[in-house]
């Protein structure tokens, strides 16, 4: 286990390295177009070490340090994916049990056309449609952006869901269920990825389980559907879930950028494509390092986790499968 | 099960029946176009910059909304010597500051606080001339610091301007939103703590709300400035949000996120007027586009082939493929509104055969290419530059002249025009006063050269003369005069050909009562309230 | 026709021609095909056979709603847009900086990626583990998020986007060709094959690259599909093509600002862009599928 960790991290670092490497030359290219190429090493060992102790830069455009405005941002692109891993598992999960159950029906067959489709749409015409009937046309829910603005909360965490709880506003709920409206178009769009993994994952796993000898006895024993779904099924199919959706992080991460911009939802995505826009280059760089990082060290995270809850996958480490 | 499901998707309509609520009617909403780069109009000409200074700060007089005359301010009345050169402004006593967290005021305003205001813009060693950039773009545009001489407190109520020379546009620059009074105290409390460039991002001034918070990008956030002179606002809150997207900015509008919105898209009036929720002001603004030639690049400093491509191009369909009619065709650069505007100017009519022939007979060498420059974002007196430029190249096309479009982002254009790169350029004006000068100095003027603003790049110590002759003359009658001859001339030279006079448009919904907005861009919350 | 299935028992197919085979008996799949063919085909001629040019602007004819519309004329088929322009042929047009540009990326970043992959899987030790982590990290990274950072470092337009989105599908072909060629040089019958002597290029060509096809089929259609929803993507946020090139990201985020004037604007480039990669995936999903039948 350790050495696996190590050589993991080893990798990581040696990714960002090169990642770190790409970044300078960047900003170096800008700065002095390569005029004296003799003092770059010492260069970029002074940018190695700025990076190390946090300090990406100041941004142009807003005159902060680039890392502290990507603190500020950060969270509310993390609330959005975290909601939409939750709504994921909340409607993949059901129709997984109900596709996998029906194998080749035609609840089946309609889930998983659906499926398809959800894969295949692209993201920001989804959302444009989405706002386009539900806020506009329905004038059910907002536009854009997290919260009424007239609601006046406080940042603790950054996540406005739990900042709206945990504030002494008198309107405190009302403000969370405004920020929960606010959250549900960007939700439902960047939960379409992971729904459709969880639904595969589930059918598949599920349609596995249920032709096995012990679901069979279970049947026997005058067990319903239901309770062997919930004894049984489940508790073979969830552990081999969670991991994949770790792994599906990146693309949600990605998926979110787009989604805000859409929705401007004050997150990285429109943030990061602004200053693309602006050419602001020590922005860029922190916030490619900083995205590349996150989504490295999730990923990284969720092989541990899937490890140390799944036997099974520690052996095939050591190469005993 | 079943009962879990049922209850997860009732969640969200739960919540959107909650929508009547105690908060939402203790506010406003506008949704403004971008973020401001500071809280003080003195520094600054943009829209968004506009947008604030009414809610934060007063001004000495102020125009009359339906009148166009000048009326009174912060200042109760105002007295000119008879020979044009002083003028003596009597304050209105106990206008308070605001009190905010970051400063609390100990006096009202008083005569200080108009010498500090101004001293400022006009003495390169005042201590905060050169706090934020040091660069006041409307009082360069109207060569404000070479007209006044010194302002000077007479008494505590009582301030004198002396000028130079005479200038009837004086009052009409004093009006505009970016003259404003701001708090001396409050410049020598930063002074003694050294954070002079606090001025103009925290702000401090005399109008309806005061400065609460601002988030980039996101949102500016104001409270009512209880102590206003004028009475409270009727709404305890005002919050900007920021969205810089104007098919965003209506959405919102739609849905109710948004009371009010900056700036519709000319392609939107129709949705605005049809809509049921939705009402729409629309006023003749003080704004023209117009496509520049460039006098530093032969052949564009042949008549000839100005007069050329202007008989090329056909402004009926840019303005209703670009302003989608609401706006109207420009004939020389004043619009109609104006009273020094000649209405016997023939103009360029759209004629491909005529413009081939006039440049064949120009004698320069055929086949003719040039690039034509503009903005790649939206301005207030051209809703779309490159969808412009791109007529201008389709007419062109037609005459067998080739153009390149260049179109680059503001900061970017503004630099080209600095260097003098373009060959022709789709630019405009927007003029921040009634008076005719502010179309004509900044254009067309010599000094204006070096101010970029006169983008043909054209000197001509003739125009200059007319143009300084006009401001002098203090009777109407000679002074229309003046200023047609002065339409005729360019007609005639034709620096540049204007295009179109694009309307001043307002959105807001139907229970916002009170708005008040200015044909020069610019909105009012002080009476502004929701039912 | 009839003799077909009389005779199949007697004819000996290839394993790939009894694929095809399998993938003939699939109706939808089938119509999937010919409807990418029709894609393909638009791509290629697409300029000689649509109606108008690409910069032809009627401005008699601003905003016209397509012709089913009551507004609608039949010769503006799909409708116009603000400068006038016909929606038909600018997604014509745009068949070919979107699928054919999509397309050629995917088949330069196969080719490359593969042989990189192959290289690295028929080589052993050191090198083939550091490769193989490196691509395991660098594939965590999603190719959009890869794309973007590419951009980020060459700036925008349509030629820096197809370069990003061949860099990023890089590593996809790459790995996946590694892990394959890597699996079945540990079968039984390679070895066999390397104990009757013989060359590395041998066992590539006649025991290897047969026995990997569903691996280079699946992961051409996965490529295929990113590579055309990370480039419009890339239009849409403004990073990717520029107007006035009509690529079909790029028009959906030029007619945002007509969403309310010109709903057709909006909806049909997004139709379009989901129909081909529904048929794109229909078509690959169904190709495996026969593949996995065929090889049996």
């Amino acid at each position: 286990m350790l050495i696996y960790i190590i050589k993991r991290l080893n990798v990581l670092v040696i990714t960002l390295f090169l990642l770190s490497v790409v970044a300078f030359l960047l900003q170096r290219q800008v700065i002095t177009d390569f005029v004296n190429t003799d003092n770059m090493l010492g260069d970029y060992q002074r940018y190695l070490m700025a990076m190390l102790s946090g300090d990406f830069g100041i941004s142009q455009a807003s005159g902060n340090p680039v890392l502290q405005d990507i603190l500020t941002i950060f969270p509310a692109t993390l609330e959005l994916c975290l909601m939409a891993f939750i709504v994921s598992l909340i409607l993949g999960v059901p129709f997984g049990i109900l596709a996998g159950l029906s194998r080749g029906g035609s609840a089946d067959y309609g889930i998983m056309t659906v499926t398809l489709v959800g894969v295949s749409i692209p993201t920001f015409w989804f959302a444009m449609l989405l706002m386009m009937f539900f806020s506009l046309h329905l004038g059910w829910l907002p536009v854009s952006g997290r919260m009424g603005l007239l609601y006046e909360i406080p940042v603790v965490t950054g996540f406005n869901l739990l900042d709206t709880l945990l504030s002494n506003q008198p309107y405190k709920y009302e403000a969370f269920f405004d920020s929960l409206q606010h959250l549900a178009l960007p939700t439902i769009v960047l939960a379409a990825l992971p729904t459709t993994e969880v639904i595969r994952q589930v059918r598949a796993s599920i349609g596995e389980e249920m032709d096995k000898n012990y679901i069979k006895a279970a049947q026997a024993k005058g067990l319903n559907t239901f309770q062997i779904i919930k004894r049984h099924g489940l508790r073979n199919a969830l552990p081999a879930v969670i991991p994949s959706l770790g792994l599906q992080f990146g693309r949600v991460l990605t998926t979110a950028m787009i989604t805000e911009t859409v929705f401007s939802w004050p997150g990285i995505g429109p943030w990061m494509v602004n200053n693309i826009y602006l050419e602001d280059h020590s922005a860029i760089q922190g916030g490619m390092l900083f995205i590349a990082a996150f989504v490295l060290l999730a990923n990284m995270a969720t092989d541990m986790l899937h490890l140390l809850i799944n036997p099974l996958k520690r052996d095939e480490l050591y190469g005993k499968s | 099960m079943i009962r879990l499901f049922a209850l997860l998707f009732s969640l969200p309509m739960l919540a959107s029946c909650m929508q009547e609520s105690q908060v939402l009617n203790k506010g406003l909403v506008y949704c403004s176009s971008g973020n401001p780069t500071n809280f003080n109009p003195q520094l600054s000409q943009t829209g968004d910059s506009l947008d604030i200074s009414s809610q934060l700060y007063n001004t000495l007089v102020r125009l009359d909304p339906n009148t166009q005359g000048i009326t009174s301010g912060l200042a109760r009345k105002w007295h000119v010597s008879r020979d044009g050169l002083r003028y003596q402004f009597e304050l209105r006593r106990g206008v308070a500051f605001h009190s905010t967290a970051y400063f609390t005021p100990k006096r009202t305003l008083n005569a200080d606080d108009v010498v500090f205001s101004f001293r400022r813009i006009i003495h390169p060693t005042h201590p905060f001339h050169s706090a934020s950039g040091g660069s006041y773009p409307f009082f360069n545009n109207t060569q404000f610091s070479q007209l006044i001489k010194n302002v000077k407190k007479l008494g505590p109520y009582k301030v004198e301007f002396e000028l130079h020379r005479p200038d009837t546009s004086l009052l009409a620059n004093l009006a505009t939103e970016f003259a404003v009074i701001l708090s001396a105290e409050y410049g020598h409390h930063l002074q003694k703590h050294g954070k002079n460039n606090q001025l103009d991002q925290l702000p401090i001034g005399t109008g309806p709300y005061q400065f609460k918070q601002f988030i980039p990008d996101n949102l500016i956030r104001f409270e009512r400035h209880w102590g206003y002179w004028e009475g409270g606002a009727p709404m305890p809150q005002l919050v900007f949000d920021i969205t810089t997207s104007p098919t965003l900015r209506l959405a919102k509008l739609i849905t109710g996120e948004c009371d009010a919105m900056a700036y519709p898209a000319a392609s939107q009036a129709n949705v605005i007027s049809d809509h049921p929720d939705l009402l729409m002001n629309v006023e003749t603004g003080y704004k023209v586009s117009y496509w520049a030639f460039n006098h530093d690049k032969p052949p564009f400093n042949n008549a000839q082939v100005r007069k050329a491509l202007a008989t090329a191009i056909d402004r009926k369909t840019i303005l209703k493929a670009v302003y989608f009619n609401t706006g109207v065709v420009s004939h020389g650069l004043l619009p109609p509104t104006s009273w020094a505007y000649n209405p016997y100017l023939d103009d360029y009519a759209y004629s491909p055969k005529l413009a081939r022939k006039l440049l064949q007979e120009s004698g320069i060498k055929l086949p003719l290419s040039l690039t034509i420059y503009t903005s790649s974002s939206p301005e207030p007196f051209n809703p779309n530059s490159f969808k412009t430029a791109e007529f201008i190249q389709r007419d062109l096309q037609k005459i067998g002249v080739n153009a390149k479009i260049v179109v680059l982002e503001p900061h970017h254009l503004h630099s080209s025009i600095v260097n003098g790169e373009y060959d022709t350029l789709v630019s405009g004006w927007s003029a921040v006063t009634s008076d005719p000068d502010n179309f004509f100095r900044p254009q067309y003027s010599c000094n204006a050269i070096a101010n970029h603003t006169n983008t043909s790049r054209w000197c001509s110590a003739k125009l200059d003369g007319l143009i300084d002759q006009a401001v002098k003359q203090n009777r109407m009658v000679p002074r229309i005069r003046i200023y047609r001859e002065i339409q005729e001339k360019l007609r005639n030279h034709l620096p540049l050909l204007p295009l179109a006079h694009s309307l001043q448009l307002q959105a807001y919904r139907r229970d916002v009562h009170g708005l008040k907005s200015s044909p020069f861009g610019g909105v009012n919350f002080s009476e502004a309230y929701r039912d | 026709m009839a003799n077909h299935d009389v005779f199949r028992e007697e004819t000996i197919r290839s394993p790939l021609a009894h694929s095809w085979y399998i993938y003939q008996q699939n109706t939808i799949g089938m119509i999937a095909l010919w409807a990418l063919i029709f894609i393909g085909v638009l791509a290629l001629i697409g300029p000689w056979i649509a109606p108008y040019p690409l910069d032809h602007q009627d401005v008699g004819a601003l905003l016209n709603p397509p012709s089913w519309f009551e507004q609608g004329e039949v010769h503006f088929f799909f409708g116009t847009d603000d400068l006038g322009r016909d929606l038909l042929s600018q997604l014509i047009y745009g068949a070919q900086l979107t699928f054919g540009g999509a397309f050629i990326t995917v088949i330069l970043a196969m080719l490359i990626g593969s042989a990189i992959g192959i290289i690295g899987g028929m080589s052993r030790g050191m090198q083939a583990s550091i490769l193989h982590h490196f691509l395991d990290t660098l594939l965590s990274i999603p190719s959009l998020l890869l794309a973007i950072i590419i951009i980020s470092v060459l700036g925008p337009g349509y030629f820096n986007t197809l370069l990003a989105v061949f860099l990023a599908l890089l590593p996809l072909f790459t790995r996946a060709v590694y892990r394959a060629v890597h699996d079945e040089l540990n079968k039984e019958y390679i070895i066999a094959l390397r104990l009757d002597g013989a060359t590395p290029l041998r066992i590539l060509r006649y025991g290897i690259l047969p026995n990997i096809v569903e691996t280079f089929v699946s992961q051409t259609t996965r490529a295929m599909t990113s590579a055309i929803l990370d480039i419009t993507a890339l239009g849409f946020l403004g990073l990717g093509a520029q107007r006035p090139l009509p690529e079909w990201g790029t028009m959906l985020s030029d007619t945002m600002e007509l969403v309310f004037l010109a709903p057709w604007t909006v909806t049909l480039p997004g139709l379009t862009i989901l129909a081909t990669i529904l048929i794109i995936n229909i078509v690959g999903e169904g190709l495996r599928q026969a593949i996995i039948k065929g090889m049996d």
